[in-house]
């Protein structure tokens, strides 16, 4: 609590209040696909991954059995580890304790603030001050999920709107790949594998098949990524 | 799918969330990984967002549809615009649900 200063604050209230809509929007869809607010509130706290709960929530909508859903959140999630590699360079003196708990708040958002603010030489920004930033963060998104799902059980929500901040995320999201060119044409050349698979293969398994084949492909025939 | 499976889904999702995360942390330091896959691990992310994106915008019940009359598909336009300009996740949900919407209105 001791951490929470203006700085603190300062450099986070946009995701918090970000998260807002967004954890509103998955406890809606959470509450379509029969996950009760409680499950929900448990799924935030404990996965913490905004389009991986989105897209978990509707593989489960879509009566996918669990290892499928398991593995394609692994995939969706496996981005993390960049940030990992990143942060730990600067929280590297910390016990594994700090760096276990740490690691439980890496997504895309939190990252982008802790790894702006760690790398700026006139802000003096602390492990301490890092994680507090992003606990307020998950604790935005875990109140928005369980609002979301509380209200979608009482107001009546349009499902194709709703589901369609999902498809902006991960518009959103693949943006931040944008700075290289290789990287747009992976994503493209996965897009159209996963179209031609999706016949014969369901439960996004076309997905997860497309980008083990476009990114093995992609890394031996398009190899380095020069800025 | 039942509470139960509910709650054990979430415990699977749990701990293969927490791997990536937690990995490098113990890894790192000691151990570098192999250049092929790092390089490897940098294009699985847009390969997930393409695969995600173009199954979520051009399929539909009945089946792939690249014609106009598919409104996730001409409402991504404006959210890869402004995507692409920004790297704003907010700015993409509001632009997305408004285009939404709006081809919702008039279609």
């Amino acid at each position: 609590m001791k951490y929470i200063n203006a700085k603190v604050l300062k450099s986070i209230w946009p995701v918090c209040f970000g998260y807002i809509p967004l954890g509103l929007a998955c406890g809606v869809l959470a509450e379509k696909v029969g996950v009760d607010p409680i499950a929900i509130g448990v799924m935030s706290i404990l996965v913490f991954a905004g389009s991986g709960q989105f897209i978990a929530l509707a593989m489960i909508g879509a009566g996918c059995p669990i290892p499928p859903i398991v593995f394609t959140i692994f995939i969706v999630n496996l981005r993390h580890i960049f940030y990992a590699t990143i942060l730990n360079s600067y929280i590297k003196e910390k016990s594994t304790i700090f760096k276990a708990l740490f690691a439980q708040e890496i997504v895309d958002e939190t990252s982008a603030v802790n790894m702006t603010n760690f790398e700026q030489k006139d802000v003096e920004w602390s492990a301490e001050e890092a994680i507090t930033s992003a606990y307020l963060a998950h604790l935005s998104w875990i109140i928005a999920t369980i609002a979301g799902c509380v209200l979608g059980s009482v107001a009546n929500i349009d499902t194709a709107l709703v589901s369609y901040a999902l498809i902006a995320m991960f518009i959103g999201l693949w943006s931040f790949h944008f700075w290289h060119k290789k990287l747009i044409l992976a994503g493209i050349a996965a897009g159209f594998l996963a179209l031609l698979l999706a016949p014969f293969l369901s439960n996004m398994l076309n997905v997860v098949v497309a980008t083990l084949v476009v990114s093995v492909l992609a890394a031996m025939i398009g190899g380095e990524l020069d800025e | 799918m039942s509470n139960e499976d509910i709650y054990l889904c979430i415990i699977g999702l749990c701990i293969v969330s927490y791997i990536p995360r937690v990995a490098p942390f113990l890894l790192l330091g000691k151990r570098q990984m192999p250049h092929a896959f790092e390089l490897w691990l940098k294009y699985v992310p847009t390969s997930v967002f393409g695969a995600l994106i173009f199954c979520s915008i051009f399929q539909t019940d009945s089946g792939v549809d690249f014609s106009f009359s598919n409104i996730s598909m001409l409402a991504a336009i404006p959210v890869l615009a402004v995507a692409a300009k920004t790297h704003s996740l907010p700015y993409s949900i509001i632009v997305g649900l408004a285009a939404y919407w709006g081809l919702q209105q008039v279609m």
